[in-house]
């Protein structure tokens, strides 16, 4: 009977969630926003960094045709001159340049100076590095092709561990960063959602026509996981929009946010995400989107006046952003103590846990141990919630005490 | 088999049902809302469960439907215990209403029916009827934030009574409404009695109790204080009230001869006396008529009101 009563709320609840306007609005801005934010990175490349990619080259013919050769792959040459002297600013505007460069040369080597209207953008160790071949050639008096052959010693890196190659390792890690940025959305939005949920029933009077009709749990149970279920289809959602945009870059990625060759988030995912990094996924976002809504709702029940949301809410919300933050400390050190530690504690570990599987290879009873608590958590916040609920849909008035709290939790 | 005798088979077993409430109390945290609450209602009757603000009929409402569990004291239901699935037979009118501001009046009716345990067709059949028969027809299509309150009040109503409980309970199912939906609402109180439901009403509208139920519990600080049908009520009560016209010095003699008789406040053209409800009225008649020529006599029974107010009014004096 309760399983009935529960399949009854969920979809009422479910298509009342779904025919509502902030669900409709959060869907079609957060699909946008996200297809936005996908495209955000190449339209800051191509639009915002292009007066600072054209430079003014200046100095004697033979330095400038080599440093032009040196520099054409990573900077547009818009003018060359002979005097090294620096132009006028509005000479440089209407060039459409942000840099002007001067070169010379005297026994040790090349001497450059950079000019620009942005000096804080000079990324002064590319342009060295980018010319060297040019400085050893005057400095060692080499061939230039000694001289280029020496400039491009590169420290070969490989993956330790890992069948990735460095590049894959770069977009696995931004596809990870992508997936923790979903699992934090979604928590968030949903947990939220289902709170306001049980307030709006609890303000606007329902609630008691409710329990006095329905087991309460079911009632309770119902809302979350057609919270859950709206949740995971806003994800689809969302990623389609993110993936049909066409990613140029992926955040935490710099090597795609700085490279002119684009690629699209659909490959990267593919490429990316393993069959068992997306059941790990669905697993750690379905749990992570149980504990908070479950523990929101509860918490919801007690609250009788849309003002206290607001401080409620604030409090509540800290456990997700924390568990954010370690996620994105576990993509770099996803062996830290801190991190595996919290790759158990519920509410924390859905994140953590995950940034773990997607970055490194924890050992698996790590990952099973992880997974074992967080669904016993998940029984626990349910029962704690659900008692919380019983009593806290028919409380009305003052806030209830951290007694009375108690008192109802040790209620059976 | 016919539906109507169907309907009176149903009607005729619920009769038989018995709701009975023992020595019931409920505490919250310090706060005693109910300290020791008793009544009997046959099954098919209507009873009326009346107090003041804060006397604790809320909460015995919600203890009798198994929305609380009671510290102490039991509610059976046919000898059987409240327990969860039952509450799907009973309704619901709670005194602060609540709708689902953005679902329309049809589809807030068919889901308390599907939570009251009707299937689709069933659910989807019987809230046509009630839409039908509350006239809201024309705004059954509409969001119920749209509606007006006593629309918004009618769609609740058919909320709790879709399912045909076995027993519905209102607490203050007249508040807000106007005249005519107060009568509309009577009407079908009237009806879904007469199918056998088991009605237990709270109201502060005193002659719409006295008009519809058939027993009372008057209920003061958490505690019963008299029970029963009226005309129980009226024999326990100790006092009757004699109107006597006209007003002249030998009938006030006489009224004032009798034992415990208490002037009170005279009506036009008319005397006033408060007596022991034991007075031999025929007697004292005669005595009137031999000292004046008596143009009224009239032995005023208490109303539902009095009895409420004096009940509550006694229970105050002897709490301060």
């Amino acid at each position: 009977m309760l399983l009935r009563d529960l399949l009854i709320v969920y979809r009422a609840e479910f298509v009342r969630r779904l025919r509502s306007r902030p669900f409709l609005i959060g869907l079609l801005i957060g699909g946008l926003g996200l297809a936005g934010l996908a495209r955000l990175p190449a339209f800051m490349n191509e639009h915002v960094g292009v007066e600072q990619g054209r430079i003014v080259l200046a100095g004697a013919p033979s330095l400038r045709a080599r440093a032009a050769q040196l520099l054409s792959h990573d900077f547009v040459i818009a003018a060359q001159q002979e005097s090294t002297t620096a132009p006028p600013l509005d000479r440089l505007d209407r060039l459409g340049a942000g840099r002007f460069l001067a070169l010379s040369a005297d026994g040790r080597g090349l001497k450059a100076t950079m000019y620009s209207t942005d000096p804080a953008s000079v990324d002064a160790r590319r342009i060295a590095r980018l010319l060297l071949p040019l400085n050893l050639q005057l400095g060692a008096h080499l061939a230039p092709a000694t001289a280029q052959r020496l400039a491009n010693f590169r420290v070969a890196i490989e993956s330790a561990g890992s069948t990735q190659s460095v590049e894959q390792a770069q977009i696995s890690r931004g596809v990870t960063f992508t997936l923790i940025f979903f699992l934090y959305l979604l928590v968030l939005l949903n947990s939220q959602l289902t709170m306001a949920g049980v307030i709006e029933e609890k303000t606007n009077r329902i609630a008691e026509l409710l329990v006095s009709s329905v087991d309460p749990l079911a009632l309770l149970y119902g809302k979350i996981l057609a919270g859950a279920s709206l949740g995971l289809m806003q994800m689809v959602v969302w990623m389609l929009c993110a993936i049909a945009a066409g990613m140029t870059s992926v955040p935490g990625n710099p090597t795609a946010a700085t490279s002119a060759t684009p690629f699209n988030l659909g490959g990267a995912l593919a490429g990316a995400v393993t069959p068992s990094i997306g059941l790990a996924f669905v697993f750690f976002l379905l749990v992570g989107l149980l504990q908070f809504s479950t523990l929101f709702a509860g918490i919801g029940s007690l609250i009788s006046r849309p003002e206290d949301l607001g401080s409620i809410n604030a409090a509540m919300i800290l456990p997700i952003i924390s568990a954010l933050i370690i996620a994105i400390a576990a993509l770099d050190a996803p062996n830290a103590p801190v991190v595996v530690a919290t790759g158990f504690i519920p509410l924390l570990a859905p994140f953590t846990m995950f940034a773990r599987i997607a970055t490194d290879q924890p050992p698996l009873w790590q990952i099973l141990l992880s997974g074992a608590i967080n669904a016993l958590a998940l029984v626990a916040i349910a029962v704690v919630a659900g008692r919380l609920y019983r009593v806290g849909m028919l409380l009305y008035g003052r806030p209830p005490t951290l007694r009375q709290v108690w008192t109802t939790l040790r209620t059976p | 088999m016919t539906l109507a005798n169907t309907s009176s088979h149903r009607a005729q077993d619920l009769r038989l049902s018995v709701l009975v409430a023992q020595h019931l109390r409920k505490e919250f945290g310090s706060v005693v809302a109910v300290r020791d609450v008793s009544f009997t209602i046959d099954g098919g009757t209507t009873f009326g469960l009346i107090g003041p603000n804060g006397a604790g009929k809320t909460t015995t409402m919600r203890m009798l439907l198994g929305i609380l569990t009671p510290d102490a004291g039991t509610v059976t239901w046919n000898g059987e215990r409240i327990v969860g699935a039952m509450r799907r037979r009973f309704g619901y009118l709670p005194e602060e209403r609540g709708l689902y501001g953005r679902m329309t009046a049809r589809d807030q009716i068919r889901y308390f029916a599907r939570l009251h345990g009707l299937g689709e067709r069933d659910a989807a059949a019987r809230t046509g009827e009630w839409i039908d028969r509350l006239r809201i027809g024309a705004f059954a299509e509409r969001p119920c934030a749209e509606l007006s309150k006593g629309n918004q009040q009618k769609v609740q109503v058919a909320c709790a009574a879709v399912h045909a409980p076995e027993l519905l309970v209102l607490d203050e199912p007249f508040s807000g409404l106007d005249p005519i939906n107060a009568q509309m609402l009577l009407g079908v109180l009237s009806e879904l009695r007469a199918r056998g439901t088991t009605l237990v009403l709270s109201s502060h509208q005193m002659w719409q109790l006295e008009e519809l139920c058939g027993a009372f519990c008057i209920v003061a600080d958490g505690s019963n204080r008299v029970a029963g049908s009226l005309r129980e009520l009226r024999e326990q009560w100790p006092t009757r009230v004699v109107r006597v016209a006209p007003v002249s010095r030998a009938i006030r003699r006489v009224l004032e001869s009798i034992d415990g008789a208490r002037a009170l406040d005279t009506l036009v053209g008319a005397l006033q006396y408060e007596v022991p409800a034991a007075t031999p009225f025929p007697e004292v008649l005669n005595r009137l008529v031999a000292v004046d020529a008596v143009t009224h006599f009239e032995v005023v029974e208490p109303s539902l009101h009095d009895i409420y107010l004096q009940t509550v009014e006694e229970y105050e004096r002897a709490a301060s």
